[in-house]
Parts: C-alpha cells; sequence; structure tokens
C-alpha cells in the first residue's frame, strides 16, 4: 500500500539539470538503496519523495496518492538525516514527542510509544538528556526513534550511517536489516557505499547524472552489469574492463558485432584451468603480476596483460605467488560485452553472465 | 616555547604590561576610588570630610534619586522592549537575501554608526513643536501638535523613539545572523515531523536564537542605564526633569552642583544594578544549554 | 524561516518596505534639506520638501560660528592617537595572552574581561579627578591613553592570533627570528583582517564620542567635533539650516567610511554582537 512511484520526474536549480526525467517505482515494502557518486541525484530524488524540494517537472505517488500538493509532514513517512537533525533544543524525549504533538496523538498514547520505542532503541536512560551530550550513536538511535515512533509507510534514509565509526557501522546495518523486517514498511536508503548498498538492500537503484544507469536486485547488478558505470561502480575491485581492438584474435572472435568492450569481475579469472573449465569453454590471456595486496582470506593481484593493459585478479589460494609471468583463464560464460555507448551487448543466448558464486564473497 | 629564548620569562608580562596598566588605572583603580569617593562630602576645591554612609542615606531619603531611578528604569523598559520586538519583527522581514532588503538592511544599520550628536540634533529638529516635520506631518493628518521634548508625559518616550531608531538596524543584523546560522535541516526535520509554522517559530526559531536574543537584551539593558547623550542634547533633563536619568544626574551633581561624593554614591548604587543584571545574566545563561 | 515566513502577499511586502526606507532614510534627508534652505524656507509652514536654490553659505556660517577648524583638528589628532595607541599596546597584549604561557596569566586576562563587562560611563567622575589632580585636564592624553587598551580589542585579536598554526611559529623560532620579528612578520599579516575591523570601529567609535570629551575637559581646548557642533546648536539654535550643515560636515566622513567598507563594517558590528 505505500509503493512509491516517481513519474518522469525532472529537478532543475536555474539552468542545472541534476534530475532528468526520472521514472522509478519503489515497490511497497521493499528495501530500496538508491546508490552512486556524489551529485548524482539520489540525495535530491529522496528529498523530493520527502517533499522537501519540488519537482520541476512530472509526478510523485505515494501508495496510488498523487503526492504534488502535500506537505512533508501529511506524507506518512519519516527521515532519517546524515547527521540526523535532532532538534539540540529539545531532550531526547521531546525530540520524539515532537511529531506526534504535531500529529495531534493524545498525552497518555504519546508517552506509551515513547517508552516503548526508548525500550527498543536502549534509549530509556537517556530520555532526559539533550542531543548534545549523547554519542554518535546514541544521537543516530535517537533520530531512528524519532523516525520509528511516527509508524509511518515509508522510511527514508539519506546516509544515515556515514558519521558513525566502521564498527558501528557495521552493527547498525545489521540493525537497520532487521528493523526492516520486523515492520514490514518501505525504507528507501541513499548512499554512496556500493558495499552497504549491495549488504542492505533488496533492490538497488544504481544512479549518475540525474539518470537511474540500473535497477535491480544486488545479485543481477553484480553479476549482470547493464552497462559500463555499472560494471566499474559495484564490486571492489571493479569489473576489469579491456578495450577488445586490443584482444587477441581468440576473445574478438567471440565478441557480438558491435562491442567495443569486454569486462570480467577479478574473481573469474584463473591461474589454472579449474574443474569443469574446458579448453572450449575458456579463454586465456597472459601477462605478468606486477603487484600483489594481501587483503585476509583474499588476494588481489595486479595482471600488466601482453597488450599493456592492467587488470585485478581476486583469488583465494594459497600460497601466495611469485610476481612471474602468468596465463590467465575466464570462462566465456563469465566474459561481459559494451558497445560504444557503453551499454551491455548480450551475446545470442546468454541471458546473464552465469551466476556462479556468491555475493558474499565479492562484496 | 619554553626552552627556546632566555628572555622569555620576562617577556610576556612586558608585553601584556601596558595593557593591564592602562586597564588597572582606567578602569579598576577608578572603581575603588569611586566607591572610597561616595564615603565623602566633596565640592572637588575645599577639603574632602568623610561622610559615612550619609550619601547614600540621603540618596534614598531623597524623591530626586527615586525619581530619577524610575525615570531610568522606564526608559530601560520602553527602549529595551521596543527595541527588541522591532528588531525581531525587521530581522523576520529582511530573512530573504534580494537586493532590496539587503538595501534596507544597510540603510536601517546606518543610524549606528552616526554621532548620537547627530541623531540627536536631527531628531530635535524634527520634533520641534512649531516648525518641526513630525506635528506639521500630524497637522496634515488633522491632529493636535504634541510637545515631543516640551511636554512632560512625552518627552521620555520621544528619547526612547531616538534610541530605537538609532539601534533598531543594529539589532535586527545580528538578529538576522542567529537566523542564518540556524541549520536548515532543522525546519526539514519540523516539516517532516508536520510542525505547524507558529510551532516551528516558538519550538525551533525562537529557541535556537535564544542565547543571542538573551544577548543583545542584556547589551540593550546596560546601554539604555548609559542614556545621556540624547538627554543633554535634547531635553537637558526636562521638562520638569521628566528625563532625568541616572548618569545624566550623576554628570549634573558632579559638574553643576560639585557634590561630588552624592554623585559617586550614585555611581556605586548604578554600577550595582549592572553588576546584578550581568550576574544574573551569566547565571540564566549557565542555566540554559550551550547548543552544539 | 523560509517555511514559516512566507509573508501575506507581495503588496504588504512592498508597503512595509517603503516605508521601512521612509523612516530611516527620511531623518537624513530632512538634514540635508534643512541645511540647504535660506531661513525664511526653513521656518516656513506648510515645509518645502524640495530647494531651489542650494544656500552653500550655510556651510560657510557653520564654518566660521565655530572654530571648525580646531574642533577637527582635535578629533583628528585624538582619532589617530587612538588607533595608533591601539596598536602598540593591544597587538603585545594580545600576542602574549594568545602564545605564551606564564603565571597569573588568568588572571591577567580576566582583569581584560573584566573591563569589558563595566560601561567606562559608570565611572568618569573618579577619573576626571585623578586628571584634575595630576594636571592632565584638557590634554589630549587624557582623551586618548584611557582607550588605548580596549579590551574588546585585546579579546578579539588574541582569538585571531590563537588561529595562527603552531607549525608556523617553531619554524620562525628555528630560523632564529626575535619575538618582535615573529609578531611583525608572521603574526601581524595573519591579523590585517582583524587589525582594520579594529582600526574601523576605533575610527567610529572615537570620532563620534561625546560624553568623553565632555566630562573630561573643562575649556575648548582638546574639544572634538561633536562637542564642536553642540556648540554651534547653543550659539545658533534659531537657525536650524546652520546646525544642520554643521551637523553634515560631522556625519560626512563617517558616511564616506561606511561607503568605502560598508560590509567589512557591517561584518565588524556583526561580531561584536555575537562574540
Amino acid at each position: 500500500m505505500s509503493g512509491i512511484v516517481l513519474e518522469k520526474v525532472t529537478k532543475k536549480y536555474g539552468d542545472k539539470l541534476i534530475i532528468e526525467d526520472l521514472n522509478l517505482t519503489i515497490e511497497s515494502g521493499s528495501f530500496t538503496v538508491l546508490v552512486g557518486p556524489s551529485g548524482c541525484g539520489k540525495s535530491t530524488t529522496l528529498r523530493m519523495i520527502a517533499g522537501l524540494e519540488h519537482s520541476t517537472e512530472g509526478s510523485i505517488h505515494i501508495g496510488g496518492v498523487s503526492m504534488n500538493q502535500v506537505e512533508p509532514g501529511k506524507r506518512n513517512l519519516a527521515m532519517v538525516f546524515q547527521n540526523y537533525a535532532l532538534y539540540p533544543t529539545m531532550t531526547v524525549e521531546k525530540n520524539i514527542e515532537y511529531g506526534l504533538k504535531n500529529n495531534k496523538v493524545p498525552k497518555e498514547e504519546r508517552q506509551r510509544l515513547i517508552t516503548e520505542i526508548a525500550e527498543t532503541v536502549g534509549l530509556t536512560r537517556h530520555l532526559h538528556k539533550k542531543p548534545e551530550f549523547l554519542s554518535g550513536g546514541e544521537r543516530q538511535r535517537v533520530a531512528l526513534a524519532r523516525a520509528m515512533v511516527k509508524k509511518p509507510a515509508v522510511f527514508l534514509m539519506d546516509e544515515p550511517l556515514s558519521n558513525l565509526d566502521a564498527k558501528l557501522r557495521q552493527q547498525m546495518r545489521a540493525e537497520l536489516i532487521e528493523l526492516h523486517k520486523k515492520l514490514g514498511a518501505t525504507f528507501v536508503y541513499v548512499t554512496h557505499d556500493q558495499v552497504e548498498a549491495m549488504s542492505m538492500g533488496t533492490r538497488i537503484v544504481l544512479m549518475d547524472g540525474g539518470k537511474v544507469m540500473q535497477e535491480d536486485n544486488p545479485h543481477n547488478l553484480y553479476y549482470d552489469p547493464a552497462n559500463l558505470f555499472s560494471s566499474r561502480f559495484i564490486g571492489t575491485p571493479p569489473m576489469n574492463i579491456l578495450a577488445l581492438d586490443r584482444c587477441g584474435e581468440e576473445i574478438r572472435k567471440l565478441a557480438p558485432q558491435q562491442a567495443r568492450y569486454l569486462g570480467f569481475r577479478p574473481e573469474k579469472a584463473k591461474f589454472t584451468l579449474e574443474p569443469g573449465m574446458e579448453p572450449d569453454n575458456t579463454v586465456s590471456l597472459t601477462g605478468t603480476l606486477s603487484g600483489r595486496e594481501l587483503l585476509g582470506s583474499e588476494i588481489i593481484y595486479k595482471v600488466l596483460l601482453e597488450n599493456g593493459l592492467i587488470i585485478s585478479v581476486k583469488c583465494f589460494d594459497r600460497p601466495e605467488r611469485e610476481l612471474e609471468a602468468v596465463r590467465l583463464y575466464v570462462k566465456k560464460e563469465h566474459l561481459a560485452f559494451f558497445d560504444a555507448q557503453e551499454q551491455r551487448v548480450r551475446v545470442a543466448a546468454q541471458s546473464g553472465i552465469s551466476t556462479a558464486g556468491s555475493i558474499g564473497d565479492s562484496a | 616555547m619554553k626552552r627556546l629564548h632566555p628572555s622569555v620569562k620576562v617577556l610576556p608580562y612586558l608585553l601584556v604590561a601596558p595593557a593591564v596598566i592602562i586597564l588597572t588605572v582606567f578602569y579598576l583603580y577608578p572603581i575603588l576610588y569611586n566607591i572610597y569617593l561616595s564615603f565623602f562630602t566633596w565640592n572637588m576645591r575645599g577639603p574632602m570630610k568623610f561622610a559615612g554612609l550619609s550619601n547614600y542615606a540621603e540618596l534614598f531619603s531623597g524623591r530626586d534619586f527615586l525619581h530619577t531611578l524610575l525615570n531610568t528604569l522606564l526608559y530601560m523598559v520602553m527602549d529595551v522592549g521596543l527595541v527588541m520586538v522591532l528588531a525581531m519583527g525587521l530581522a523576520l522581514f529582511l530573512q530573504k537575501n534580494t537586493p532590496l532588503n539587503r538595501f534596507i538592511q544597510t540603510l536601517s544599520f546606518t543610524p549606528n554608526i552616526i554621532s548620537l550628536v547627530s541623531v540627536s540634533l536631527i531628531w530635535m529638529w524634527l520634533m520641534n513643536t512649531d516648525t518641526g516635520l513630525f506635528n506639521y506631518l500630524l497637522s496634515v493628518l488633522g491632529a493636535a501638535p504634541v510637545g515631543w521634548l516640551t511636554d512632560k508625559d512625552v518627552a521620555l518616550f520621544s528619547l526612547v523613539l531616538v534610541s530605537v531608531w538609532k539601534s533598531v538596524g543594529f539589532n535586527a543584523l545580528i538578529i538576522c545572523s542567529a537566523l542564518g546560522s540556524i541549520p536548515g535541516y532543522l525546519y526539514e526535520a519540523a516539516a517532516l515531523d508536520n510542525a505547524s509554522k507558529r510551532s516551528v517559530f516558538f519550538q525551533i526559531t525562537l529557541k535556537m536564537i535564544s542565547p543571542t536574543l538573551f544577548f543583545l537584551i542584556l547589551m540593550n539593558i546596560i546601554g539604555s542605564f548609559q542614556v545621556f547623550e540624547t538627554i543633554n542634547i535634547m531635553t537637558q533633563g526636562g521638562p520638569s526633569n521628566a528625563t532625568n536619568t541616572l548618569i545624566f544626574s550623576i554628570y549634573k551633581q558632579s559638574f553643576e552642583y560639585y557634590r561630588v561624593g552624592y554623585a559617586s554614591a550614585m555611581a556605586v548604587v548604578l554600577m550595582g544594578i549592572v553588576g546584578l543584571i550581568t550576574i544574573f545574566y551569566f547565571k540564566a545563561l549557565n542555566k540554559r544549554v550551550h547548543y552544539r | 524561516m523560509r517555511v514559516w515566513l512566507r509573508l501575506p502577499g507581495a503588496g504588504l511586502r512592498i508597503i512595509v518596505s517603503v516605508l521601512l526606507i521612509v523612516i530611516f532614510l527620511m531623518p537624513f534627508y530632512w538634514m540635508i534639506l534643512t541645511a540647504f534652505k535660506t531661513l525664511g524656507e526653513v521656518l516656513r509652514m506648510p515645509p518645502k520638501f524640495w530647494v531651489d536654490s542650494l544656500q552653500w553659505q550655510n556651510f560657510r556660517d557653520a564654518f566660521t560660528r565655530i572654530n571648525f577648524l580646531h574642533y577637527t583638528r582635535n578629533s583628528l589628532i585624538i582619532t589617530l592617537g587612538t588607533m595608533l595607541g591601539q596598536l602598540v599596546v593591544v597587538v603585545p597584549a594580545a600576542y602574549a595572552f594568545a602564545r605564551y604561557q606564564f603565571k597569573g596569566k588568568n588572571a591577567l586576562f580576566g582583569i581584560v574581561l573584566a573591563t569589558m563587562m563595566i560601561p567606562g560611563q559608570l565611572i568618569f567622575l573618579p577619573i576626571f579627578v585623578m586628571f584634575a589632580k595630576s594636571g592632565l585636564l584638557n590634554t589630549y592624553v587624557s582623551l586618548i591613553v584611557p582607550f588605548i587598551a580596549s579590551g574588546t580589542a585585546i579579546f578579539m585579536l588574541r582569538q585571531t592570533f590563537m588561529q595562527v598554526p603552531d607549525s608556523q611559529l617553531e619554524a620562525a623560532r628555528l630560523d632564529n627570528a626575535s619575538e618582535f620579528k615573529i609578531i611583525y612578520t608572521i603574526m601581524m599579516p595573519a591579523a590585517v583582517p582583524t587589525l582594520s575591523t579594529l582600526a574601523l570601529l576605533t575610527f567610529i567609535g572615537t570620532w563620534n564620542s561625546y560624553f568623553f570629551p565632555l566630562v573630561w575637559t573643562t575649556t575648548d581646548a582638546v574639544r572634538t567635533l561633536p562637542l564642536g557642533i553642540q556648540k554651534l546648536q547653543d550659539v545658533e539654535g534659531l537657525s536650524p539650516q546652520i546646525v544642520m550643515a554643521g551637523n553634515m560636515m560631522l556625519i560626512v566622513p563617517i558616511l564616506l567610511v561606511f561607503l568605502i567598507a560598508r560590509k567589512q563594517i557591517i561584518k565588524a558590528f556583526t561580531y561584536m554582537g555575537v562574540k
């Protein structure tokens, strides 16, 4: 009941085009992550859904109702800001209570809800403190409590974890996923961090330059990028991209006619023919190992190919390899091709790159 | 810092010495000297005669001082009240950064950098009972002329008007800058919390700028206790002492009646009042939070 | 605020704007207008809101009725003297308070802060007595020295000095620069904006000063222009056109400075208001 539909939405600041003709459907109950580099329009999109910005053109519907004339406070949504935007002059309790009060919730009811939510997020001890006396994590919880207490159909979150330290961020990530499951509300979450997007979203909208580059679930986004931007933005290290005209005959003849680029994920390149890899379903590349980065369970090698390009190879083998000449094998089904416009070109009968392997390894 | 220079130990004292000496000689010592003088009877020429607390006794038994004190308080309440309310209104009106608003902002600030002598002379001329512009404009509206500076029920208020005209722009400027420093996201959060305009104004705007408002109120109170120029130029304390306030009275007692002890006692009382208000201000400030 | 104050329509806004402009401009306009009228025009009822011929001799009259040059010279001497004196006294003190640790520093700085709280007008009498006893009445010194150790100036400049990074000072010390050299080659350039702000505030304050030159003098010897203009009112009060002409000559230098350094002056006053 609380799906969000953006239709032909355009946003300009003066002459500057921020969002161009955006069409987006956010399903009710999904955990949708808007992700992209800074300036890609993700925050603006979120703020337009909240009603804090007005779209220059187009319409926004929430739960089937047009929101164009609806004030932010009447949209049945709550937002968690990057800097939390807590009211510094009010205690934690008053911060949480403010929205309820404005919505004319009776006093006893308010009291009950606040006690309940404080219990849930673990703020009971801090109810009578002002935000300045709380730690970053506690402030984060106040912001969440303030949003949750209104029981909105839609939660909007604008980089809510970016001000926390790494450990707390990890923990809050898990808690937010848990929260989403429990509440069943629609979550729209903005971040520039692809790891955060991949690990939290049930649905990811990848944006760049005010446009949606790809919209899919995390799995497909990783294994089936729609264009070069997606392939490079998602994954650490990103997908290896080679200009086709610098590749050998063996590879070129595999490529569809309009293809200009070839890509494959770093972990799909193997140093040996592993089980299931036959000479006729793989391609091979030769080069020299030029660098090595040890990341705990995995090792990332830099490989200088014969054609002068450098690619990354991720593997989990021990021991580390010496920096010497190597031959690399990649299954044909793991190759992705892109045309001159950087869009994906699919090989006939190839619906997606084979999706063996899990995201967890790669993200 | 420690090991570098042999003279470093004395140097800081040498550097601060001129300033500290001057401040001691011209601020701290005079305060004590003032208190000392208040216990004597002296006409600046003859010998000083110890008078104990008799100057203070005279202050509080006579009606002159109480009348003067009342005038000062009345002036303060009107002045501070009007300045704060009008400055707040002006600041809210000028919120939007348009060329017209910037122009009005600058214009309203200009009287603040002009000498009070000039301001007094201009307003004295405007408020002239017979040939002043104000009474002419009143007559155009069909109203009777007002004795702006000659009617004892109006004169004090007239002086308040001059003071308000001079300082409202400055106060508005400060409030404007405080308003501008309220982060926009607070208004966004409030909008999402479905807050009414009224609630936003009282719960967010006013609370956020309250430290600035308190500071301005303190400044204006202390300033209004010191009102002198307008009185000395425009009314000389009259008519019938209606505009005789503390500083002016101290001045008169010193240089017209040569009653140094009595004038000093008055200054001590005024200092006490200002001191109490300042202490009260800092106490109140400490109780309030320092927003971050 | 954008959310709160969408004022009821552009019409009302324009009316209020015009009203504000009239309120703040009219007194100045009336002064200028009067200064160029004849006495007959000045006293005429209803008054004229324009003049047909400019009466420049009002200015000449104002100039000669009082010893205008004498007062102007006094104002200039005292204003410049105060500015220079502040430079000499305030800069080293602010530097020491910002950059040294020494015994009694907090107490001494407390004195500075305390003086910012005490309105000087309250203690004019004991200082008058001090001047009278020491023979300093009617001297420039009495109108300059008490103001050159401004607590506000020390406070502002100290803040500026504290923001200069330590590494710059350490580098200079390693280059064997003397303390005074450090002040004048590293600290002063960093403090130029603050110093010019202080110079503007001091100029405006001293040029306009009326109370202290009045109460600490008994003759015209060192009295300043505001007192001169008040004297003009005393002797020519029945000729408002001459008083307003004199008044204009008192205001113009300040207005010129304001026109040139409007932004900086407004910023300086804003700083004073929010420090």
